[in-house]
């Protein structure tokens, strides 16, 4: 709406402060860009221009060398299989127990509603700490399995609340109108409120495997077996053995990987984000979408 | 139970629910099904390891489990307290949770004001769409591409300073003592400014344009209008933020600083978090690391709790 106030007599003043905006955040872009883009480039580079060229704008004679030596030299694969089972396998799972708590929880009648979520507000706020959870999930014979990277959190209650937020906007009528037609609970649920929620689905779907795609910790902490752990491990072991500061006390249990080239290191960076690259320009509205979702929460 | 006679009152059930006893478990009972797979989730990952941080009073063996262990009191606690190392992990922690907040808290603002008065749509989507992705790449990725262009033979940024002639020999960054605090926070911020900028754009459309119009109407410049309403009105958005972020000082980051640090900066990245790790899973001092993770939970509840009843003090709103 202030966009229509910027009318004809005031143009000047603002045109000398839009140059300064514009410049400033095509500054800011480039920052944000250019890491990417450096990464990018250097991955199609031969290991020789890689160094000459120094700020890689350009690649002068374009070869996949590097994805060559990345891939002969890691099983690429099972890491990319593992990290695809957890993020997407993992996550129509979590998104259907995740939508089913948080519709139960939105239902106002449903009796014990608040001590529900009382106990999911503990649970909030209190864990146990990566000690005993790892006991548990030793205890449960999930260690060395696919399974430890996502079954532990199998629902983020922070996403159920976002969810059970908004299907509270869903009106009751619409489901008495069901209900009268002889519809059961689970009917309703399936062919009604699931199909009224796609927005906010896709939005936590995107949530749950962005975030189990870039997990870490678990494929460090629950895999011992390095050729089965997930693509983030895969990368973390060969920027380890690039730092030439390998063997640091903290990852002494993970042990490094020789990667041959420095460029083959940058064709496992952007094997290892490609995912996400690829599907984040598409699906960034539903993304926005979810923050505004979990900011209007309070 | 008081629940379950209220319960016919609300909502849909208003004038059915005289239909007694087999329509409740009709209706009800499909919802208390969709929930039990919250209740495992909630039983076997949340409650069954909270009770496991009795191993913090123990000395635990995996082969006796929680129950067979010997029971050792506050002896874990003993050492926790009197060893250097822990002291010096917890201070590291919150240095750095602390730089984080200071840093990472005003710039989304700056960013949000600047996007805020581009008038160009499709420059202003292009510029939005650029500066959310880096929340959407992992840290390992990040410290992989911070490492090539901190490179010390022949790295961008060290060809860069050198060129301009503001060092005299390339810095070796990622093994800087000095400088590695400053990484973290630079790439925290760099991560994360685009994302958090997206509350703060939020809150400036929803606010008023006729303060706006009653301000020009008055003489008010641009940074008259910033300074006297804009930033006013996003002064509650900035509190709770900031409050709230008090209630995560004890977790500075696991995934970040596991991926960047090295042995040569250790003593100055080392937090709780990769501390409890490396003791209790690399070690295998399981006792020890659940003492240390428990202290941290115990005194995150009071700061998180603290921080809301704060929130609720100044600015009345809470999350909980």
């Amino acid at each position: 709406m202030r966009k229509l106030k910027s009318d004809a007599p005031r143009r000047r003043r603002i045109s000398l402060f839009t140059v300064i905006n514009t410049i400033l955040l095509c500054l800011v872009a480039f920052m944000m860009f250019y890491p990417f883009w450096y990464v990018l480039t250097g991955s199609f580079m031969s290991t020789d221009e890689s160094v000459t060229n120094v700020f890689h704008f350009v690649v002068r004679r374009p070869t996949l060398d590097a994805y060559k030596t990345f891939f002969s030299s890691v099983d690429v694969g099972r890491h990319f299989l593992a990290s695809f089972y957890a993020s997407v396998f993992g996550m129509i799972i979590s998104l259907i127990c995740t939508s089913m708590a948080a519709y139960a929880l939105s239902r106002r009648g449903l009796p014990g509603r608040t001590l529900v979520m009382k106990i999911v507000l503990g649970a909030m706020l209190f864990s146990g700490g990566l000690i005993p959870i790892y006991m548990v999930i030793r205890n449960l014979g999930m260690i060395n399995t696919w399974e430890s990277l996502w079954v532990p959190g199998l629902i983020n209650l922070y996403y159920m609340i976002i969810m059970r937020t908004y299907f509270h906007g869903i009106p009751e009528e619409l489901l008495d109108a069901a209900r009268i037609d002889g519809a059961g609970e689970w009917r309703i649920f399936f062919k009604i409120v699931l199909p009224n929620a796609l927005p906010i689905l896709a939005t936590i779907a995107l949530f749950y495997m962005v975030d189990r795609w870039n997990d870490l910790m678990s494929g460090i902490i629950y895999i011992n077996d390095v050729n089965d752990q997930p693509l983030q491990a895969m990368l973390y072991r060969i920027i380890q053995n690039q730092t030439g500061l390998a063997g640091s006390p903290v990852s002494s249990t993970v042990g490094t990987m020789r990667v041959t080239s420095e460029t083959a290191g940058y064709a496992a960076t952007i094997i290892t984000m490609l995912p996400i690259l690829c599907v984040y320009p598409f699906l960034q509205k539903y993304f926005v979408h979810g923050m505004m979702v979990g900011s209007l929460k309070d | 139970m008081k629940k379950a006679l209220k319960a016919p009152d609300t909502g849909a059930l208003g004038n059915r629910g005289k239909k007694g006893l087999r329509y409740h478990i009709q209706k009800y009972g499909a919802y208390y099904v969709m929930l039990i797979p919250l209740f495992i989730f909630l039983i076997i990952f949340c409650y069954l390891p909270m009770g496991g941080t009795v191993m913090a009073f123990q000395d635990f063996r995996p082969v006796r489990g929680f129950f067979k262990s010997d029971w050792v009191g506050l002896e874990n606690y003993a050492d926790v307290f009197s060893d250097k190392m822990f002291w010096s992990r917890l201070k590291n922690t919150v240095i750095i949770s602390v730089l984080k907040i200071l840093f990472t808290a005003p710039a989304p603002i700056i960013l949000a004001l600047l996007l805020n008065e581009v008038r160009n749509r499709k420059f202003k989507r292009t510029v939005q769409t650029v500066v959310y992705m880096p929340r959407f790449i992992s840290w390992v990725v990040v410290v992989s591409i911070i490492q090539s262009l901190l490179d010390v033979q022949g790295g961008p940024i060290n060809t860069l300073l050198m060129n301009l002639g503001i060092i005299d020999e390339p810095i070796l960054f990622m093994g800087s003592k000095k400088l590695f605090r400053t990484l973290l926070v630079a790439t925290e911020v760099w991560k994360t400014v685009g994302w958090s900028s997206i509350i703060y754009l939020s809150a400036l459309t929803n606010i008023n344009p006729t303060y706006y119009e009653a301000a020009e109407l008055d003489g008010a410049g641009r940074f008259q209008k910033m300074w006297y309403i804009t930033l006013p009105l996003i002064k509650p958005t900035f509190m709770i933020l900031l409050i709230l972020s008090m209630g995560s000082i004890l977790s500075a980051g696991f995934d970040q600083i596991y991926a960047m640090s090295n042995s040569a900066v250790l003593e100055v990245g080392d937090i709780i978090d990769t501390y409890v790790y490396r003791r209790g899973l690399a070690e295998m001092n399981f006792s020890y690391a659940a003492a240390v993770g428990l202290f941290k939970s115990v005194v995150s509840v009071v700061l998180v709790c603290g921080a809301n009843w704060l929130a609720r003090r100044t600015e009345n709103e809470s999350l909980f």
